[in-house]
């Protein structure tokens, strides 16, 4: 079990074009970062939403997550190369480096430990909590500020080709980072990932074990109609819905979390499939 | 006519530096055609990273390859040596 220390939410559903961060983070910050992207910038927005006002170590490490990374400068690279013949901007090919964001967010925040970026197929958030739950528990990490980053891009069609959505899925994008810490004093909440994938009789056993009034959320990979099948098999259970609205991103769940965190207290549990098995993630701020 | 005669060359690589190096804080004409434009007299403050991003921005909207470090260093230097690298044509 590790702890979750602090949260923080950015989350649009922007219709017709990007939102420009940079003033936003300007005022925010009061900084001006030259050659960010919007991907980048977001990832700052986020992380500097998380860590508030504290100061935090310098050891701090750095998880950052995203389903498609910087998928507008990559595609602008792509099609500078292959419809233009043209060489691409120096600053986006920098950019375009996976790691780069954790590079800006490390450079805004004073840190200096471990930063890693984490990607997955179907479950980029959950891995990338297993890969800090791991450390942490191991004492690798004494705190991990973990962030999932995913931008929208206007090119709607293309958006939902790759990520493989229906052409009537609302895309949105997101920025949602967790403090998390091995300690539990002063933590909001714990926070467990599954380290295994669940068939669906061992989902079925954990939710009928569920304690009553259990919160659960689905992933945008579920329908409504297996979301209503699963509410009717386990009354126990309370469906979570978050206040603020969200279009679809890869790394929603660290939304989801965040949202609980701040609109109520109990048990939850996030479940998500690849389509064959589950991927569960539970947190509780009801014991602390 | 040669580059460094030829105002509206200059105003489009003014243009071209400013957005090329976010530097949108300076207005091209504050960007005189005679201070070195990596120097510290000039109010652009551009470093290595900004000149790679010239040299790219040049090849891509003017056709003009820089070859290497050297020759960026003898044809970038101010905007009007620049311009005349451009548009050499006479006088």
């Amino acid at each position: 079990m590790i702890f979750i220390h602090a949260a923080g939410i950015h989350n649009t559903m922007p219709r017709e074009r990007q939102p420009d961060l940079a003033e936003e983070l300007h005022t925010l910050t009061g900084k001006i970062y030259r050659r960010t992207d919007h991907f980048i910038q977001l990832a700052i927005l986020g992380a500097h939403k998380a860590a508030g006002t504290r100061e935090l170590p310098a050891q701090t490490a750095i998880y950052l997550t995203s389903g498609q990374g910087n998928i507008s400068v990559f595609t602008r690279i792509c099609e500078q190369r292959r419809q233009h013949n043209l060489l691409p901007k120096p600053v986006d090919f920098i950019n375009l480096l996976s790691n780069s964001a954790g590079f800006y967010v490390a450079s805004h925040l004073a840190l200096d430990g471990k930063n890693l970026f984490v990607t997955h197929h179907h479950f980029p958030a959950q891995m990338a909590l297993l890969a800090a739950q791991n450390d942490l528990r191991l004492g690798r990490q004494k705190m991990v500020l973990l962030g999932g980053v995913d931008e929208w891009i206007p090119r709607q069609e293309l958006a939902r080709k790759l990520l493989g959505v229906s052409p009537s899925t609302q895309l949105g994008e997101g920025s949602n980072w967790l403090l998390l810490n091995s300690e539990e004093k002063n933590a909001l909440a714990t926070v467990e990932v599954h380290p295994q994938l669940l068939s669906s009789s061992l989902l079925a056993a954990l939710l009928s074990y569920a304690p009553r009034n259990t919160s659960l959320i689905f992933s945008h990979r579920f329908d409504r109609e297996a979301v209503s099948g699963f509410m009717r098999r386990y009354p126990q259970c309370r469906l979570f819905s978050p206040e603020e609205d969200s279009g679809y991103y890869e790394t929603h769940p660290l939304f989801t979390l965040s949202s609980f965190l701040r609109q109520e207290k109990g048990r939850l549990i996030h479940i998500d499939t690849d389509g064959n098995q589950y991927m569960i993630v539970t947190l509780a701020n009801d014991l602390l | 006519m040669k580059g460094s005669c030829d105002m509206a060359l200059k105003l489009r690589l003014k243009t071209m530096i400013i957005e090329e190096c976010e530097k949108e804080h300076i207005k091209p004409a504050e960007i005189e055609d005679n201070v070195l434009l990596f120097s510290d007299d000039s109010r652009l403050e551009l470093d290595s990273l900004d000149a790679l991003q010239i040299s790219v921005a040049l090849q891509n909207q003017f056709g003009v390859r820089i070859p290497d470090s050297k020759s960026f260093r003898r044809h970038v230097t101010t905007i009007n040596e620049l311009a005349d690298y451009i548009q050499p044509g006479v006088q």
